[in-house]
């Protein structure tokens, strides 16, 4: 496990049934790790263990670092502008998260446009965008994005895409639960959920064909 | 965290003031017509009692008739002078008097000796308000009988027992006879007595009545504020606790928050009501606090608890008003059936309004 930031052994997870049993995966600095499988395989349910915020019934989950989790809805405040949602999680002053948002790979999100947008007026793409920027502001090493380009505009999904690739170039490691193929190829892993276990895929199968055989 | 709350808390204001605007304008005309809805309009208000005094009474009937004419008797009680002692039984058994008073023949004649017959009071459940009082009322009726006739009996005795004859000892009796209702009459000496208006003006209907009505506005507003909360919200939540705040962190922001919301709610139905009422405590803006937090931690909790914003302004709206209901906020519990009262005593708004109407009045 030596250089694995997280590391899954044996977990086994349940949510109202048994959803997953003896999951193994591990990832490194810079890994981008696909988790495939259609609606309810148990894909969010193996990410919030990852974050912590479920408990394994049983296995282990270590994790090297700070994990950062945007969830499929967003925690946004609707009232409250993008800034105000910013600033609720976040120590960072107005211009110090204006900084981030603009000269960092935060600014592939672009949510400096819409900065002062009250939420409730947003697109879905610019609240994905916004909720993905808010968890990034607390500088994660470990970010894990559960259906992050479900019902976008192209504009967004390329965006999040080619944010998700420099974050990587970073040196970050990023978990994504997704049904979109396209998201896929931006991951060196691609792990399928499939009749409660996790496997891996090899590289350059069918994930329609993986999904439905 | 809590900055961003204060400012949503700034950006729910004008929802607030609104709902305050409509709820509380409508209670506070209910408010002000009540007194005459409860008490001037309703004749079911008058208390009947059967009286039954013997032809050869002409004291008694004298004291009836005194009694009679009392104002305060007048506008409650229906003393209903009957012919014959089973004529009271049979009017307190059919519900028809609330309570009867059979007065045994030669009784004034009689009160100061040992042969004295008693008199007869029959009660029924007492239900309203006009119904208990006039229930004290007899009782301390008879308790001044009984202790004017003790008196006299006592005093005639040692009387004797000091060698007095039987004419001297009876005019002892009679002069305490006579100073005994003398101080009925007077009301002389020994109490100090305070104009009934001054302790009755506490507990008016009005004030009741505005006392639980504000408690009824404040509790309802959690119908407004639910959709304020965040901690109901599973996906908040996880990023709270991701971000170092846990659920009861959050709950006791979100708490504070309402409290904070449902206190300016407070304060302007109190600055408006200074305008109606001379008894208002500029006090209770502190005393009240207590109550306003157990509200909000209800409200608070009742959004955790339930995951839809929605459904929980529903269930406020239902069931907050049926238990309100059920524990006087409404309707006092002096107008309502006597089981009522009973059960009133488990419903945890009946001492929530008591406090709040201890609060802004007592």
């Amino acid at each position: 496990m030596g250089d694995y930031v997280v590391s899954v052994e044996k977990v086994s997870l349940k949510y109202k049934k048994t959803v997953l049993t003896d999951v193994n995966m591990s990832a490194a600095k810079g890994d981008a790790i696909g988790l495939l499988g259609l609606n309810g395989s148990g894909k969010s349910t193996l990410l919030s263990a990852i974050a912590g915020l479920r408990k394994p019934a049983s296995g282990s989950v270590t994790l090297k670092g700070k994990a950062g989790f945007v969830t499929q809805e967003n925690a946004l405040i609707e009232e409250l502008t993008a800034m105000d949602n910013l600033k609720m999680w976040t120590s960072l002053n107005k211009q110090e998260i204006l900084k981030a948002l603009t000269e960092t790979e935060l600014s592939k999100l672009k949510v400096a446009d819409f900065i002062d947008l009250k939420v409730k007026r947003m697109s879905g793409g610019m609240k994905k965008r916004l909720a993905i920027a808010s968890v990034l502001l607390s500088a994660p090493d470990i970010l894990l994005l559960d259906e992050p380009l479900a019902a976008l505009d192209i504009p967004a999904k390329n965006d999040i895409v080619s944010f998700i690739d420099s974050f990587r170039a970073k040196g970050g490691t990023v978990f994504i639960a997704s049904h979109s193929e396209e998201v896929f190829r931006h991951c060196n892993k691609i792990y399928l959920l499939k009749n409660g276990s996790a496997s891996e895929l090899p590289v350059g199968v069918s994930l329609t064909e993986a999904l439905n055989g | 965290m809590v900055k961003a709350y204060c400012k949503r808390v700034l950006l729910f204001l004008p929802y607030v003031g609104c709902y305050f605007l409509a709820l509380g304008i409508a209670m506070l005309a209910l408010v002000l017509y009540a007194s005459e809805f409860l008490f001037e309009n309703n004749t079911d208000s008058i208390v009947s009692i059967a009286v039954y005094v013997p032809d050869d009474e002409a004291y008694t009937r004298l004291g009836i008739d005194l009694v009679k004419n009392m104002d305060s008797v007048k506008h409650t009680v229906d003393i209903d002078q009957v012919k014959s002692p089973e004529k009271v039984v049979r009017l307190v058994e059919n519900g028809e008097a609330i309570a009867g008073v059979i007065v045994p023949d030669e009784f004034f004649d009689n009160m100061g000796t040992s042969s004295a017959q008693q008199v007869q009071i029959i009660y029924r459940d007492a239900d309203t308000f006009e119904e208990h009082l006039v229930n004290d009322l007899l009782y301390t009726m008879s308790d001044l009988l009984g202790t004017t006739q003790s008196s006299i009996l006592t005093a005639e005795e040692y009387a004797a027992q000091i060698g007095l004859d039987a004419s001297d000892a009876n005019a002892i009796g009679n002069n305490v006879m006579n100073e005994s209702f003398e101080y009925v009459m007077n009301r002389k000496s020994l109490f100090h007595t305070l104009d009934a208006k001054d302790i009755i003006d506490n507990y008016a209907v009005r004030e009741r009545l505005t006392a639980s009505y504000t408690l009824f506005i404040i509790v309802m507003a959690i119908f407004v504020i639910s959709f304020f909360y965040k901690g109901n919200n599973d996906v908040f939540r996880a990023r709270a606790k991701l971000s170092g705040f846990s659920t009861l962190k959050l709950f006791l922001i979100e708490s504070g928050c309402t409290a904070f919301m449902l206190y300016l709610i407070y304060l302007a139905i109190f600055i408006c009501l200074c305008f109606i009422f001379d008894s208002m405590k500029v006090l209770s803006l502190l005393t009240v606090l207590p109550a306003i937090f157990v509200v909000a931690l209800f409200g608070t909790g009742l959004c955790y608890l339930i995951k839809k914003p929605s459904t929980v302004s529903y269930i406020v709206f239902g069931a907050g008003t049926f238990f309100m209901y059920l524990a006087g906020c409404l309707i006092p519990l002096d107008y309502m059936p006597h089981f009522f009262k009973e059960a009133a005593v488990y419903n945890p708004f009946y001492y929530l309004n008591a406090f709040f109407m201890r609060s802004m009045f007592l």
